[in-house]
């Protein structure tokens, strides 16, 4: 692998082994564990540090943070109950706790790092004199965004739910849905700082094991001091770097993920991203969505052809227009080259140059949009078409057909559903304009050569990125091609679910019983 | 191995197919009807023989030495020094005649399409991707094969379709105007097209179902065989007699092309589809290149190989003609040459594997 | 000198780069704007002084024709017309781009109009050209005219441009042959057979709307014009050649005044040659399928024995239009625009193959059968002439 970028990268980096860890056992005293802990905690206002004596008599000790605790729980269910009962009566501390405590998790932790690792992650935890071990008691509770449905990957006809930034509420999501023990979901921790749980999910007895264990591989094997969102963990685990075009898929919505996993793929969900990562993906996962398979068959294969077609339009309009218009005029009808002559007389740029500036200028509207704040975003898309559409070509700076050629391709590039896709094309786009005004159709199908093969060569955790077109497994192509009748998909992808081949029985089309 | 990647048969039948047509329909038509006439549809299908021949070589020679190409093969068979002379050769030839398909590709894009464009950057761009992609891998050129067969194929049927209401049926007559003789003459340029089917000896050894590459190869050969046939034809049908002093037939036919008045002039379109095949024409002539070399030197890796002989291949294509008059002129020598690298050689390397074999019985019994 | 080594990677992307940009600087080699391209719609060639010719150059002028953001005032011309003179038809190009700011392109070239005089000389040398030369497209008409360059000046009063116009009239209208360059260049090549062009000519009737019309045909012998025939004639041309489309026959019946127009739908004419001893022979088969559209007598046509008297009345009309053709064709100009050598050749190839040197001879004696087989399909919405009262036919 070629690493054209390498000298961007740092030369030599000290390697820092971020993972160390304060393997201490916890002491007898709780003094000293409370000093220890004390000076762990230092300048920490949040963390509340509250003594109190068993049955009035056996020092103890409560750390929790304020705002991760449900704190009248702790007081009726744990803290009442403890001081009121007698220490005499329960020597051991595992007895007090089983007897007393009514909470659902409750755990015994020995190490300072395994301390702090339970308040940090809101649990309660309860020291008690002579004792070398903690309780940590889980009444976590914090505020989090209701489940709402999902902006980036909307649908008519199909579930409403999309995924929050709690991990626990996505986990309990996927449970929902599948309600088997087979779904296996194993939790890692990532990020000195941030210990970002990330949990890998997979169906035990669809998804192949070696593809779980790479997987597991890479994301164990990252060593940083912070993890935000599951975008930062794509990066890390995506096979082909230098490549525009996303390996993995990230969503939002659980019925896609559900999906997933059926067919033998292994999700990665991270605490406090609302994105999912599905992993392999081929290209094609990225041009369907979850409506494709609600809506009636035909109407989703016809939805997936205009799909395509727009995928081409979105990369090639405005290079195939530069090309036509500035180097094989012949094949334009008369009539319109005429047209087009004449709206293009006065304006003062070649068609490359001002094929270019649109594109940027409509990218650049595009962006501010995107982010400048909802009420001013309206304002900004009017001013922009307004000036760019209607005043640009009203004063011969650029000619009215390029405006609806770079009007055509930004609609068109909405119709690709997955936005990290839709990047990618848009910005390929500009290479192949530029390769269109030097060589005219030539340069563009050059173009598409370099991308084909670039598509052929990249893999996705082991799986051919342009598969099952190439290599070419004919039967596949019925959920690529087309979107064939749901009795007609018996088996699962080839790659991802070889090891359990069948979804469903045969002949699921059910029609009246056939009686006599 | 050099080459660790599998594909199957049928994948073989799919590269191999726009690697004979793409050229095949380009210059071959028109130096064709020079000596067949009207018949010249009918050459293809004697020229198809070769085809099978080629194709028969280089499983009988790849049954007898299954995990090798011809380059390791011929080193066992002729010994040690002449096998490698015979080795380097073979690199050496098809280094050579992809520099010819190269030009001839270049010729056909800057005479009609990029007047003015130096020809370096027509042929440097094609080799540049062919070299990419012959670097990545035998499987991932078979796998661009698949994706672009379908385009290939689609840039045949909208031209032969487009003109549909253009031919006519009185143009092929007579029928055999002067006997069998001048289709028969009219084959030997398509003959020798047909003898690059011998390429799959670079493919042979990393299928993963070799039983079937016969029928696949075979295939790929009867549908080569169609296809330029029906392009002769349809040459024919519209353009009759003229068709042989068009240089490009087919793509003057597309020229002719008039839909409604708004599908007018699509030759560029077919131009530029054409281009797609002969990548994968170029890629597999460079692929043969690139891993003959590195398996007469006995190279660890061929893909490190692939750029500096692209290089290379430029300049063979730049060097090798001085124009496309040259290249017209040169034909029948490049076909002579074709036939006797890829069918002669071949035949006599079996032979002598078969008296290699028979001895080796003797002398153990 | 091994640090250099070592950022050999870095140094050959900093090549790659700057190479890639240097192809890009000096780029764009075959990029032309729109704006900038001479759009020619027409061409005509003139017979000029000194044995050279003349190429009239029909320019379309884009903001006079169409579309624009500014509707720009329709009063001047859509059309330029430069004319340039030289040896051949590219020295006449030179000359007309030396007249000409825009890059003269003939990728939209629709008509191809030859001056008679420059066709009597010969047509070959001139065409070469336009097939020759990858931009001119092969499916432009080429057509006959007294004078190009009038022909081409002349201002239409529906299309944008006389060039257009042409060819929409030779294309649409009921004047039948449509050749383009490829056809030629094809009819050129074929051994025996000659070339038949449509004639046309701008009115030249004072007080008229100018206009240029299709007058007739114009007959070659070889790639020489030989003589123009006007429409009746052309009639009887279009019947053999087997291009026969969108025409009207009209008929005046013996059993009744007044004229019956029919309407042909289809048409199929068959030559079949035969060659007994030394005598020649082609039976012209032709069948056809009309439709009346216009009925000025009192016959009910609706009836299958008028129809029968009809279709055999037919049959007459068209075979006395062929006769008259041949008369004038076969006869008098002695050239073989109806394609019976190709007839005889796919039929004898080997006997043609002998008598070829004296095709010449041979083909103002062909003896020429004509059988006529008419079918009248519909009758249209009434049965009779709507003004006069219905009478029966009378019995005999």
């Amino acid at each position: 692998m070629p690493k054209p970028f390498k000298f961007l990268q740092q030369k030599k980096s000290l390697p820092p082994l971020l993972k160390e860890k304060d393997e201490r056992p916890l002491s007898h005293s709780i003094e000293e564990n409370e000093q220890t802990l004390q000076s762990i905690y230092a300048h920490c206002y949040d963390v509340v540090f509250r003594s109190f004596y068993i049955g009035g008599e056996r020092k103890a000790l409560l750390i929790y943070i304020e705002g991760l605790v449900d704190v009248s729980e702790m007081d009726d269910n744990m803290l009442s109950p403890l001081m009121e009962a007698s220490a005499l009566e329960f020597p051991e501390v595992v007895d007090l706790i089983e007897k007393k405590v009514s909470v659902g998790s409750v755990q015994e932790v020995n190490t300072f790092s395994d301390c702090i690792s339970e308040v940090s992650s809101g649990n309660s935890l309860v020291l008690i004199d002579g004792t070398p071990k903690a309780i940590s008691v889980g009444l976590t509770k914090w505020k989090s965004r209701s489940i709402t449905e999902s902006d980036a990957e909307v649908v008519v006809r199909g579930p409403r739910e999309g995924f929050i930034e709690a991990i626990q509420v996505n986990t309990s999501m996927l449970r929902r849905r599948l309600r088997t023990p087979k779904l296996k979901l194993k939790t890692m921790e990532i990020g000195k700082y941030t210990k970002t749980q990330v949990i890998l999910g997979y169906i035990e007895g669809i998804a192949q094991e070696n593809l779980i264990k790479e997987v597991e591989n890479r994301v164990q094997r990252i060593d940083v001091d912070g993890l935000i969102d599951s975008g930062e963990l794509e990066e890390f685990i995506q096979d082909a770097n230098y490549s525009p075009f996303p390996q993995v898929l990230s969503t939002e919505r659980p019925d896609v993920v559900t999906a997933n996993l059926l067919e033998g793929r292994v999700i990665l969900i991270v605490d406090g991203s609302p994105f999912v990562l599905v992993m392999p993906v081929t290209f094609f996962s990225f041009l369907q969505i979850a409506e494709d398979y609600y809506a009636r068959f035909m109407i989703g294969t016809l939805i997936r052809w205009l799909r395509y077609t727009f995928l081409f339009i979105s990369l090639l309009l405005p290079s195939i227009y530069v090309a036509l218009f500035t180097f094989h005029q012949e094949m334009i009808p008369t009539d319109l080259l005429i047209s087009v002559a004449s709206a293009r007389e006065q304006t003062p740029f070649p068609a490359l140059v001002e094929a270019l500036l649109m594109e940027v200028t409509f990218e650049a509207l595009r962006e501010a949009g995107l982010r400048l704040p909802k009420q001013v975003g309206a304002a900004v898309s009017i001013v922009g078409a307004l000036v760019i559409g209607e005043a640009a070509v009203q004063a011969g700076i650029v000619s009215s057909p390029m405006v609806i050629v770079v009007a055509l391709t930004g609609i068109a590039s909405f119709t690709i559903p997955r936005y990290p896709v839709s990047i990618s094309i848009r910005v390929l786009r500009f290479p192949m304009i530029f390769l269109a005004g030097t060589l005219g159709l030539l340069g563009v199908i050059f173009g598409i050569i370099a991308i084909v093969i670039h598509l052929c060569t990249i893999r996705s955790f082991g799986v051919p990125y342009l598969s099952p077109l190439a290599p070419l497994h004919g039967d596949e192509l019925k959920d690529v091609l087309i979107r064939a009748p749901w009795w007609t998909l018996n088996k699962r992808p080839r790659l991802t679910g070889e090891r359990n081949t069948f979804r469903q029985s045969l002949h699921q089309q059910q029609s009246p019983e056939k009686r006599g | 191995m050099l080459e660790k990647g599998k594909i199957s048969s049928f994948e073989m039948g799919l590269i191999m197919h726009p690697t004979i047509i793409s050229t095949g329909i380009l210059i071959v038509p028109s130096v064709t009807g020079k000596f067949a006439g009207k018949d010249m549809w009918l050459s293809p299908i004697w020229a198809s023989i070769a085809g099978f021949i080629a194709i028969l070589l280089a499983i009988a020679l790849n049954k007898q030495y299954p995990k090798q190409t011809i380059v390791e093969y011929s080193e066992e068979i002729l010994g040690c020094v002449l096998g490698k002379v015979v080795g380097i050769f073979i690199a050496i030839f098809y280094l050579h005649m992809n520099g010819i398909v190269l030009r001839e590709y270049a010729e056909f894009v800057s005479g009609n399409f990029l007047l003015e464009t130096p020809i370096f950057v027509i042929v440097g761009g094609m080799a540049f991707l062919c070299a990419m992609v012959v670097r990545a891998g035998l499987e991932v050129m078979v796998r661009t094969a698949v994706v672009f067969f379908p385009i290939v194929l689609l840039l045949l049927l909208l031209t032969v379709g487009l003109l549909l209401p253009d031919l006519e049926a009185k143009n092929i007559m007579p029928f055999m105007k002067d006997g069998i003789v001048p289709s028969i003459k009219g084959a030997y340029h398509p003959f020798s097209w047909f003898s690059e089917f011998f390429l799959i000896t670079f493919i042979l050894p990393f299928l993963s179902d070799r039983d079937k590459a016969l029928k696949w190869g075979s295939i790929s050969v009867l549908l080569v065989m169609v296809m330029m046939s029906m392009t002769n034809l349809f040459s024919v049908l519209l353009f009759g007699d003229m068709t042989s002093s068009f240089i490009y037939p087919v793509m003057s036919a597309a020229e002719y092309v008039s839909i409604a008045e708004f599908i007018e002039h699509i030759e560029s379109m077919v131009m530029a589809l054409w281009v797609i095949g002969v990548f994968l024409k170029v890629s597999m002539f460079h692929y043969a290149t690139v891993l003959g070399f590195a398996q007469s030197f006995q190279l660890q890796d061929y893909r490190p190989l692939s750029l500096p002989l692209g290089l290379l291949l430029v300049g063979c294509s730049v060097w090798s003609i001085s124009s496309l008059q040259e290249l017209t002129d040169l034909l029948p020598v490049i076909s002579f040459h074709l036939i006797m690298g890829q069918i002669f050689l071949p035949l006599v390397l079996l032979i002598l594997s078969f008296i290699r074999k028979k001895r080796r019985k003797k002398s153990s019994a | 000198m091994l640090s250099f080594l070592l950022h050999a990677k870095k140094i050959s992307l900093l090549f790659l780069i700057l190479s890639i940009l240097a192809v890009v600087q000096s780029g764009c080699w075959d990029r032309v704007e729109i704006e900038d391209l001479g759009i020619v719609l027409g061409t005509g060639l003139d017979k000029g002084e000194d044995n050279q010719i003349r190429l009239i150059v029909q320019l379309a002028v884009p903001t006079e024709m169409g579309g624009g953001p500014q509707q720009v005032g329709r009063g001047k011309k859509p059309t330029f017309t430069v004319i340039g003179t030289g040896e051949t038809v590219y020295d006449a190009l030179v000359d007309v781009q030396r007249q000409f700011s825009d890059r003269i392109f003939f990728g939209h070239n629709r008509v191809l109009i030859i001056d008679e005089e420059l066709a009597k000389e010969g047509i070959a040398e001139y065409i070469d050209f336009f097939v020759q030369h990858p931009q001119p497209r092969l499916r432009a008409l080429v057509i006959v005219s007294k004078n190009a360059e009038e022909a081409l000046k002349t201002e239409t009063s529906k299309d944008l441009s006389s060039s257009q116009a042409l060819e929409e009239i030779v294309q649409l209208l009921k004047s039948g042959i449509r050749v383009t360059l490829k056809d030629v260049f094809q009819m050129l090549r074929q051994e025996g057979e000659s070339v038949v062009l449509p004639w046309v000519q701008a009115s030249d009737n004072e007080g008229e709307q100018e206009n240029v019309q299709v007058k007739g045909a114009a007959i070659f012998d070889g790639d020489q014009l030989i003589g123009t025939i006007d429409f009746e004639l052309k009639k009887g041309l279009l019947w053999l050649r087997d291009e026969m489309d969108l025409q009207s026959i009209s008929v005046n019946p013996e059993e009744a005044d007044g004229y019956i127009t029919f309407h042909l739908i289809r048409s199929k004419t068959n030559l079949l040659p035969s060659i007994e001893g030394g005598n020649w022979k082609i039976t012209v088969e032709i069948e056809q399928e009309n439709e009346i559209v216009e009925n000025q007598t009192t016959l009910d046509t609706s009836t299958e024995k008028v129809q029968r008297e009809l279709e055999k009345d037919l049959n007459k009309t068209v075979e006395q239009q062929i006769r008259k053709t041949l008369e004038k064709v076969q006869k008098e100009m002695k050239t073989d625009a109806f394609g019976f050598a190709e007839a005889f050749e796919r039929k004898y190839p080997k006997r043609f193959a002998q008598e070829k040197d004296h095709w010449d001879e041979i083909y103002p004696e062909v003896e020429v059968e004509i059988n006529v087989t008419s079918r009248i399909r519909r009758i249209g919405m009434t049965t009779n002439q709507v003004g006069k009262l219905p009478k029966e036919v009378k019995e005999e």
